[in-house]
């Protein structure tokens, strides 16, 4: 086994491939300097690394997204989307002193910004830096998540209404899509507010993991602090 | 002689700290130093090091930073920061009292009671 088949063997073990890169620097310093120090071939430095498959499982304990992969994230996206949608109408009666429909920015700002801050207040645990196949499975978790727990709130609704209380009725909007039939009713304009959230967590985490640097933590906090209102729960490790 | 995996497995973390309350150290130094000082008693796989340390890493105890070195390689250099030393005091003090017990009871100490 060359140094490149063993590197590819133990990052088949982990998940996280945000973190493969990484895993891969320091194995491969490990080996070469076996092979300059010892004056062993390739194939002696990689045999003296161990068993790949141990190694690879031994990291996957280390790293994970939290709830471990897209079908953790769907159940978390579904309980935290039926959460925000029986809560709506008390931000419309904070910002509004009515029930409101969802036409109002400010309530429809304060439901982002909640949404933001309970997803990153979470997903920030452990080392969550997410490269291209993470946000996917992120993003794929969101979107079952979320269209699960609108078939389960539509479920219990009438005629395309959200029913939060005995009296309280909550259309579905339509928002204008081109091309689109205009009697078609998809999902309200909460979706869309939905998707921004994640664009933007996405995007910020995105950017914090390529710079690694000041001004993607200067651009994280800014986009934390402008659509929660919260500064990060945790501190910038250097 | 090979030492038990079991064995090993707990005392590892501990080895490493106290490795790392000297100086600042790479991997590859980490697993020679331990097979030096141990009289090749600790023998371990060395890919199986890299684990271990990203768990103490995650626990808070150790950290780590990249560093050229001369002969023009990046290593990545583990340190031990203050969580890092309240541990490796407790973690000598459970060895102190463990062992002592166990040769208490693996020496004469089960014909005196």
């Amino acid at each position: 086994m060359n140094i490149d088949e063993f590197l590819d063997e133990v990052c088949k073990y982990v998940k996280y491939k945000s973190v493969h890169m990484e895993i891969r620097s320091e194995l491969r310093e490990h080996i070469y300097e076996n092979i300059h120090e010892w004056k062993m071939s390739e194939e002696e430095a990689v045999t003296s690394m161990g068993e790949p498959e141990e190694i690879g499982k031994a990291f996957n304990k280390n790293f994970h997204l939290p709830f471990n992969c897209r079908y953790g994230l769907c159940i978390w996206a579904a309980m935290v989307t039926v959460f925000i949608y029986l809560i709506y109408p008390v931000f419309a009666k904070l910002f509004n002193n009515t029930i409101n429909t969802g036409h109002n920015n400010v309530v429809i700002l304060s439901a982002i910004s909640f949404i933001m801050f309970i997803n990153v207040l979470f997903l920030k645990r452990g080392m969550l830096k997410l490269s291209f196949y993470d946000t996917i499975n992120v993003t794929m978790g969101f979107l079952l998540g979320y269209v699960i727990s609108v078939i389960v709130l539509m479920v219990f609704s009438k005629s395309g209404y959200y029913l939060y209380f005995s009296d309280v009725k909550i259309p579905i909007e339509f928002p204008y899509i081109p091309l689109l039939p205009i009697n078609k009713i998809v999902f309200g304009l909460e979706f869309f507010s939905w998707w921004s959230c994640i664009v933007i967590y996405i995007i910020s985490a995105r950017g914090k993991e390529k710079t690694k640097e000041k001004t993607a933590e200067v651009f994280y906090v800014l986009v934390q602090y402008n659509n929660t209102g919260f500064l990060p729960v945790e501190k910038e490790k250097k | 002689m090979k030492i038990d995996k079991e064995l090993m497995k707990g005392s590892t973390a501990v080895l490493i700290l106290k490795l790392l309350e000297r100086e600042d150290m790479y991997g590859y130094m980490i697993v020679q130093k331990l097979r030096v000082c141990s009289d090749e008693i600790f023998d371990m796989k060395e890919g199986t090091l890299y684990p271990m340390l990203h768990n103490l890493e995650k626990a808070g105890v150790i950290e780590s930073y990249w560093c050229d070195s001369d002969e023009g390689r990046r290593r990545k250099y583990y340190k031990m920061n203050s969580k890092g030393k309240e541990m490796l005091k407790r973690k000598q003090e459970e060895w102190n009292i463990f062992s002592k017990a166990m040769d208490s009871i693996l020496g004469d100490g089960l014909n005196e009671h």
